[in-house]
């Protein structure tokens, strides 16, 4: 059967709109990889002190810090994101420099966020 | 037209769609209290971190944080799977597989976050 498919990836081209409802679902599944990590950390800290200890290291040694970061920038990203999808599925902010304004609000306060967390941890 | 109504709430892609959605904006408030709390319990130790979890109030929110966060979770792989795996029974085996992992590890959180609130 011809059916229509999906736009070719080599003659494609990017825009906002696009990257952003593809980067939902990449810090969608990254967060569920991410939440491996939380159970790991609350199981840890049922094991008893030492355990909890092992995954404090673990969590704030470079790469658990590159890990967290990342985390922390899914997070919002999808967060932010997701609010915005909820406003759509109200009907509202449908319009195209609507759809492309609610996108750099998202983008900005991700950013925003994700770095106002981490000069809380390093800097409070 | 009162036919087709009918028909699609009680469809599953709809009842998906909406479990999707109640989960989503339960997780907003939920999830940005998970991460104001692990801003507020950055340096403590395991006995402060003991204390903070053992508070009812925390011990439900946690609970109820992990049950929305997992679910959600779920609903949102189970779209990628059906979207990734065309085959018919390769996508029946990875549902089955992730429903597995994710409910074990799902459980795991939940017992662990009751055991420190619980536990001696």
């Amino acid at each position: 059967m011809k059916r229509p498919i999906s736009p070719h990836l080599q003659i494609y081209r990017w825009q906002l709109t696009s990257v952003m409802s593809i980067l939902h679902r990449m810090t969608g599944v990254s967060l569920v990889f991410g939440t491996l990590l939380l159970s790991y950390w609350l199981l840890s800290a049922a094991f008893g002190a030492s355990a909890f200890q092992t995954a404090h290291d673990l969590l704030t040694s470079w790469i658990g810090y590159l890990l967290l970061i990342g985390w922390s920038l899914a997070f919002y990203y999808h967060l932010a994101n997701g609010i915005r999808h909820l406003f759509w599925d109200m009907g509202r902010g449908f319009e195209l420099r609507h759809v492309y304004r609610s996108g750099w609000v998202v983008v900005f306060t991700t950013i925003l966020l994700t770095v106002l967390t981490w000069v809380v941890v390093f800097l409070c | 037209m009162k036919h087709l109504h009918q028909h699609s709430t009680g469809s599953e892609a709809v009842r998906h769609w909406w479990k999707q959605r109640l989960t989503a904006v339960i997780l907003v408030p939920l999830g940005i209290w998970f991460v104001v709390s692990l801003l507020t319990q950055v340096g403590s130790d395991y006995q402060q971190f003991v204390t903070w979890l053992r508070s009812p109030f925390i011990t439900a929110l946690m609970i109820g944080f992990l049950v929305s966060l997992f679910y959600h979770g779920y609903l949102g792989m189970q779209v990628v799977v059906e979207d990734y795996v065309s085959n018919l029974g390769r996508r029946a085996f990875w549902l089955i597989l992730l429903k597995l992992i994710w409910l074990g590890t799902g459980l795991l959180s939940i017992i662990a976050v009751l055991f420190v609130a619980l536990g001696a």
